[in-house]
């Protein structure tokens, strides 16, 4: 179920003077079962573009075509669009109500008008796929640990069934292992047939999972392509105020040093891989 | 549905003349001018008075649209009005439908009233579109501070309102995000009866008050952390101080008004 952006503008509170052009000219495909990474600095736009790929935001110019259905077209079923692009936002955890953690997850698939059956496996099912226990279910979402939480909030979007998952900045506000945790989940969507959507502003994330990149800057698309080939261009991403991943910074300054190490090295593993491979030629050092 | 266009109120920035005049003068000003508006016993006085706010209008360089879009609200209480006073005032008829007279008293009442709270309406968005929030809270501390000894908490009022008004955009931002975020669950707000409608603002309702509790919460701490104890002994980043131009529309305001008592004893409006 491929999305496709073409020229797409969204321009918010037009003919104020607060008027804001938060994106500009995007043009995107967006094909079936890849993991796509969106980053960028704070105001470029990237929450902005997600919003339109569910069509909770109607581009002000251009055209969104979600599994060939323009969502901005009169009568489009907009609730069959949601139910195919789950999206999941910023500290979604915020946006939990339920009595129950059950309640609170069976709010989607109950909006599809779905029989109670049917509602009871996918809430099952969600909660298994974020790794929440079984026995949780009857619990207030309130008293849960921010990390616990957000797993819960996920479930709640998982349990509609999407096929197409965008995640924004999943990991905000989490600590060091709860990311990690998070990340690892994350990682297996794609195994369950699902395209996801990452949009972060963290190097690291997206280096490690995604892809293809797309960096966005000031509502346009600045650079876009696979981990490697995005990293290679650190003068570009730094002038933007972004930076390279730590791994690929280390690979780029030990070459500088000399170190025969290949272009292209974003992830940590690959960096292991690489220096040992280096010194196992005897780590030549000039 | 657009709570965007909500998030910033009332607020119109600009740098006119009337932008920069004390929120004291304009306070004043337009408790002044509302008095003054039912002075008038003929078009001449509303003339002076319509004159006026049209004068205050242009200085402010606000679009007239903003202004325009404050009076929509009392479109139709202007409609319902203009239709009791015209059908409802005995007097001479001046044209009938059924049983239904017209009177020309009744059209004259009509118009009267409806010139008045189209003024009214104008001058006090005048105020609000021109005057920042947390300005207009200041300006209502310092006239309120000659009250305390009389037990009105003019601080803390001012404090309150300040408080309010800084989280109306905080709060309709996360409104706006709480629906999207339910409505990319299939929250559906804007369909069904009554009682569904209400019943699905639920999962809106249940997150704000959450988010409000713990932004209360937040602010108190910060607050207690960096020393507040209220309102004596306090000083004021910017001071309000009056200004000429703030003793010039003072001034000009009086001859308005005294325009409008001359014109209302002399008989002439």
């Amino acid at each position: 179920m491929p999305i496709t952006l073409s020229h797409v503008s969204y321009v918010y509170q037009p003919g104020t003077p607060f008027e804001w052009r938060a994106l500009d000219d995007v043009s995107l495909e967006i094909p079936d079962g890849q993991f796509w990474g969106i980053i960028g600095p704070t105001g470029s736009g990237k929450s902005t573009l997600v919003q339109h790929m569910n069509g909770l935001l109607k581009p002000t110019s251009g055209e969104v075509l979600v599994d060939g259905v323009n969502i901005a077209q009169r009568g489009v079923d907009l609730k069959q669009i949601r139910q195919k692009v789950g999206l999941v936002f910023q500290y979604p955890e915020h946006q939990l109500f339920g009595e129950t953690i059950y309640e609170d997850i069976a709010f989607g698939p109950r909006n599809l008008r779905l029989d109670p059956r049917e509602v009871d496996r996918r809430v099952m099912r969600a909660m298994e796929l974020v790794g929440l226990d079984p026995s949780l279910k009857d619990r207030s979402p309130f008293g849960l640990s921010g990390g616990q939480a957000r797993r819960v909030a996920l479930a709640g979007v998982l349990a509609m069934e999407p096929r197409v998952l965008i995640l924004d900045e999943p990991t905000a506000g989490l600590d060091p292992r709860g990311r990690e945790e998070l990340l690892s989940l994350i990682r297996t969507f794609p195994g369950l047939g699902m395209t996801v959507i990452l949009v972060s502003h963290s190097m690291d994330d997206v280096a490690s999972l995604a892809d293809h990149v797309v960096v966005m800057h000031r509502g346009k698309v600045y650079m876009q392509g696979s981990p490697s080939e995005l990293f290679r261009r650190k003068a570009e991403l730094e002038s933007i105020g972004l930076g390279v991943p730590a791994a690929a910074e280390l690979a780029d300054r030990l070459r500088r040093c000399g170190w025969p190490l290949d272009e292209g090295i974003v992830t940590l593993d690959q960096a292991v891989d690489a220096i040992l491979a280096a010194l196992g030629k005897g780590g030549t050092r000039k | 549905m657009n709570l965007q266009a909500l998030t910033i109120g009332q607020y119109y920035p600009g740098d006119s003349v009337v932008h920069r005049l004390d929120p004291r003068t304009k306070i004043i000003a337009i408790l002044i001018f509302s008095i003054a508006i039912f002075l008038p016993k003929g078009w001449p006085g509303y003339a002076v008075l319509a004159a006026a706010c049209v004068a205050s209008v242009l200085l402010s360089q606000v679009p007239l649209r903003f202004i325009l879009r404050g009076l929509r609200p009392i479109l139709l209480l202007i409609v319902i009005t203009t239709l009791f006073n015209a059908f409802l005032t005995p007097g001479e008829p001046v044209f009938s439908i059924g049983s239904w007279a017209v009177t020309r008293e009744g059209l004259r009442l009509s118009a009267v009233a409806a010139v008045r709270l189209v003024l009214l309406v104008m001058v006090a968005s005048l105020l609000t579109l021109t005057t920042s929030p947390i300005l207009l809270t200041d300006g209502l501390e310092q006239l309120l501070r000659p009250l305390t000894p009389l037990g009105v908490p003019a601080h803390e009022l001012a404090l309150m309102m300040t408080i309010a008004l800084r989280f109306i955009p905080t709060l309709t931002e996360e409104a706006d995000r709480i629906m999207r975020a339910q409505a990319a669950r299939g929250a559906d707000f804007h369909s069904g009866n009554l009682l569904n409608r209400a019943r699905g603002l639920i999962p809106v309702m249940v997150p704000l008050f959450v988010a409000s509790f713990r932004r209360a919460d937040e602010l108190a701490t910060a607050m207690e952390a960096r020393g507040y104890r209220g309102g004596k002994g306090r000083t004021k980043l910017r001071e309000l101080r009056m200004q000429t131009a703030d003793y010039i529309t003072l001034a000009l305001l009086a001859l308005v008004v005294a325009a409008v008592i001359g014109l209302r004893v002399t008989g002439l409006g």
